[in-house]
C-alpha cells in the first residue's frame, strides 16, 4: 500500500520536478556566457592578482613571493600617500557636486518645456564626446596665455586667470572643472527615475498645500532615493578609479599633483614593471571601495526607500 | 491649521501661473548652461579650421581667418589616422554585438527563469561593479601574453563577452517588466526557453537593445587604458590611443590638426546617439513596476 502510494506521488511530481530541473538548466546555459567570462577574466585574475600582490614579479623571471614587503614599501612610499590623497580628496569634492547637480540638472531637463529634447541633447553631448578628445581641448581651454576660461575671467572681472594645468594650486580645480562639465550618464539615469514618478503623487502633495521645495523632499528624494544611492556609488567608485582625463590633461603633473591613484598604479605595473607592487597598490584601492560601498549600504537603510522588491 | 487649509484656496488657483513661472526660471537657468555646456565644442570646430598661429593669439578669437579645411585632410594623413579609425570601428562593433547578446541573454535569466544560486549569481554579478580595473588588469595581461593575444583586439573584445553588470541589470529591469501572460501562453504551447527569448523577448526590448548598443559603443571608443596595455604595434592603434600619442610625441606642434582628427573621432558616437536618442530614455528602466 505505502508502496504503491509513494510511486503514485513520486509519479504526480516527477513532470513537475523534471520542469524544474529544465528551467535551472536553461538558467545556467543563458548565465553561460557570463560565467565562463567571470571565471577567466575576472575570478582567476582577483586571485591571481592576490598571490602577486605579495611577491616581487617583472614579468620577465618568475613571481618571488616577498611577504609583505610590498605593502611596507608603499607605507613609506611618499608618492604612494600624494596619489592617495591627490584621488581622495578628488573624489570627496567632487562626488557630492556631480551628484547634486546631476540631479537638478535632471529636475530642469524633465520639465515639460518646449524644444527640451534640443536641451536634453546639448547637455549630453559632453558625455558623448571621447574623453580623450575632451582633454585635449581643455588642455587649450586651460591655457594661461591663449585659453578662453582665462579669456572670459579677464573680461568679465578683470582677473589675471592662473596657470591652472601648470601650477600646483590650481591643477586639482582645473580636473574637477572639466569633470563637472561631462554630468551625462548620471543625468540619463536621474532622468529615467524621475519620469517613473507617477504624476497623482505631486498632485497628491499640492492638494494637500505643498510648496515646490516640500514636494522634492518628500515626494521626489525619497520616491528616486535608490536611484541616488545607485550614482552615489558609481560616482565613487569611478572617482576613485579616474585615469583617462588625467593621462591626456596632465600626465599627473605638476610635482604629482594630479598623480591620481591609477596613474601611479599603472605606472609601476607598465612603465617600471612591478608588476607585484602594482597589484598590491590595486588591491588595495579595492579594499578600500568596498569598505566605502559598504558604508554607503549601510547608511542607506536611513533614507533609502524601495517600492518594490528589486 | 485653518489658516493652511484657507491658504491652499488662493493657491491652487494660481497653479497654472505657477508652473509657468518655474518653467520659465528652469529655462533661465538652462540657457546660459548651454553657452559653458558647448564652449568647448565651438572651441575645437574653430580649431580644426583654423591655422596654428590663430589659435595662439590673445584676444583668442573663435571665428577662423582665413577658414582651412585642408586640417582634416592633413589630419588624417599625418599619423595613419584613417586606419586608427578603421581599427576602432571594427573593435566597436563586434563588441558590441557579442556583449548586447551575453547581457540580453543573462538579463533574460535574471529576470525569467528560477534556479538554485540565482540570487547569489545576482549579488555576484552586481558586485563586480565594485571591482577597480586596476585589480584584474595584470592578471589579464599576463593571460593574453600567454595567449598571444598582445597585439590583438582580443583583449579589448572577448572579456566584456560576459555582458557586463550594468548591462545585465538595464536587461534584466526590462524583461520584468514585459507582463507574465504573454510568455505562459507561449510556454503552454510548449515554446523552448530559447524561442521565448530570440522570437518574443528580443523583438520586445528594441528600446534596450539600441540604448545599451549606444553605451557600449561609447565604452569601446573611447577607451584608452586597454589599448595602452595590450596594443604596442602602431599600426594596430586606436582612434584614442593615436589621439593620446600624438599629444605626447608632438607636444606643441600642430594642435589645429589634432582638433580636425578629434572632430572625425568624435562623430561615430554623435552621430550613433542622434539615431537612437529616443531609446535611450525609453530602454532604461530604473523602477521595479
Amino acid at each position: 500500500m505505502s508502496g504503491m502510494a509513494a510511486v503514485g506521488a513520486g509519479g504526480a511530481e516527477r513532470p513537475r520536478l523534471s520542469l524544474r530541473w529544465r528551467e535551472a538548466i536553461n538558467f545556467y546555459l543563458f548565465l553561460a556566457p557570463w560565467i565562463l567570462g567571470f571565471l577567466a577574466f575576472t575570478a582567476i585574475p582577483i586571485i591571481a592578482s592576490l598571490f602577486l600582490g605579495f611577491t616581487k614579479y617583472n614579468a620577465i623571471s618568475p613571481p618571488d613571493f616577498v611577504g609583505l614587503k610590498n605593502f611596507r614599501f608603499l607605507y613609506d612610499d611618499q608618492i604612494f600617500w600624494k596619489s592617495l590623497r591627490v584621488t581622495l580628496t578628488y573624489t570627496v569634492v567632487f562626488v557630492p557636486l556631480q551628484l547634486v547637480s546631476s540631479l537638478l540638472l535632471a529636475m530642469l531637463l524633465n520639465l515639460r518645456v518646449p524644444s527640451m529634447r534640443t536641451i536634453r541633447t546639448i547637455y549630453y553631448l559632453p558625455s558623448i564626446l571621447p574623453t580623450v578628445v575632451t582633454g585635449l581641448v581643455w588642455i587649450w581651454l586651460f591655457n594661461a596665455d591663449f585659453g578662453l576660461i582665462n579669456f572670459f575671467l579677464y573680461k568679465a572681472f578683470e582677473i589675471r586667470g592662473p596657470n591652472w594645468l601648470g601650477s600646483e594650486r590650481w591643477v586639482m580645480s582645473a580636473v574637477i572643472i572639466s569633470g563637472l562639465w561631462a554630468l551625462g550618464g548620471g543625468v540619463i539615469i536621474f532622468l529615467a527615475a524621475l519620469q517613473n514618478v507617477p504624476g497623482e503623487f505631486y498632485e497628491a502633495a499640492e492638494l494637500d498645500g505643498a510648496n515646490i521645495l516640500h514636494r522634492f523632499w518628500h515626494v521626489t528624494v525619497p520616491m528616486i532615493s535608490p536611484v541616488i544611492l545607485y550614482n552615489l556609488m558609481i560616482a565613487m567608485i569611478l572617482s576613485l578609479q579616474v585615469f583617462t582625463r588625467i593621462y591626456v590633461l596632465t600626465q599627473g603633473g605638476p610635482n604629482y599633483a594630479s598623480y591620481f591613484y591609477n596613474l601611479y598604479v599603472y605606472d609601476n605595473a607598465f612603465s617600471y614593471l612591478k608588476l607585484g607592487l602594482a597589484s598590491a597598490q590595486a588591491w588595495i584601492l579595492f579594499v578600500l571601495i568596498l569598505l566605502l560601498t559598504v558604508l554607503a549600504l549601510r547608511t542607506s537603510g536611513r533614507w533609502v526607500h524601495y517600492s518594490g522588491g528589486v | 491649521m485653518a489658516a493652511a487649509t484657507t491658504a491652499t484656496g488662493p493657491r491652487r488657483m494660481g497653479r497654472r501661473s505657477r508652473e509657468r513661472l518655474y518653467k520659465a526660471i528652469a529655462l533661465l537657468l538652462l540657457l546660459p548652461g548651454i553657452l559653458w555646456v558647448l564652449m568647448p565644442t565651438v572651441w575645437m570646430f574653430s580649431a580644426a579650421f583654423s591655422r596654428l598661429e590663430q589659435i595662439m593669439r590673445w584676444p583668442p578669437d573663435l571665428w577662423p581667418d582665413p577658414w582651412v579645411f585642408s586640417n582634416f585632410y592633413e589630419g588624417f594623413a599625418f599619423l595613419p589616422f584613417g586606419r586608427y579609425f578603421m581599427n576602432s570601428t571594427q573593435i566597436a562593433v563586434i563588441r558590441v554585438m557579442g556583449q548586447v547578446l551575453a547581457a540580453s541573454m543573462a538579463g533574460y535569466a535574471f529576470a525569467r527563469m528560477q534556479a538554485p544560486g540565482k540570487n547569489l549569481l545576482f549579488i555576484l554579478v552586481l558586485s563586480t561593479l565594485m571591482l577597480p580595473y586596476t585589480v584584474t588588469m595584470i592578471p589579464q595581461y599576463i593571460i593574453f601574453q600567454r595567449l598571444g593575444w598582445i597585439d590583438t583586439y582580443l583583449p579589448l573584445i572577448i572579456p566584456h563577452f560576459d555582458g557586463g553588470a550594468f548591462f545585465i541589470f538595464l536587461f534584466r529591469q526590462f524583461f520584468r517588466s514585459i507582463p507574465d501572460e504573454l510568455t505562459e501562453a507561449a510556454r503552454l504551447d510548449g515554446c523552448s526557453y530559447f524561442g521565448i527569448y530570440w522570437r518574443m523577448m528580443l523583438p520586445l526590448s528594441l528600446p534596450v537593445i539600441a540604448a545599451s548598443s549606444i553605451l557600449i559603443f561609447q565604452n569601446s571608443w573611447q577607451e584608452l587604458l586597454q589599448p595602452l596595455i595590450f596594443l604596442h604595434d602602431n599600426s594596430k592603434y586606436t582612434i584614442p590611443l593615436g589621439l593620446a600619442r600624438f599629444r605626447s610625441s608632438y607636444g606643441s606642434s600642430p594642435w589645429h590638426l589634432i582638433m580636425a582628427v578629434s572632430i572625425g573621432a568624435a562623430l561615430p558616437p554623435v552621430v550613433l546617439f542622434f539615431i537612437g536618442q529616443r531609446f535611450l530614455l525609453s530602454g532604461i528602466v530604473v523602477s521595479d513596476k
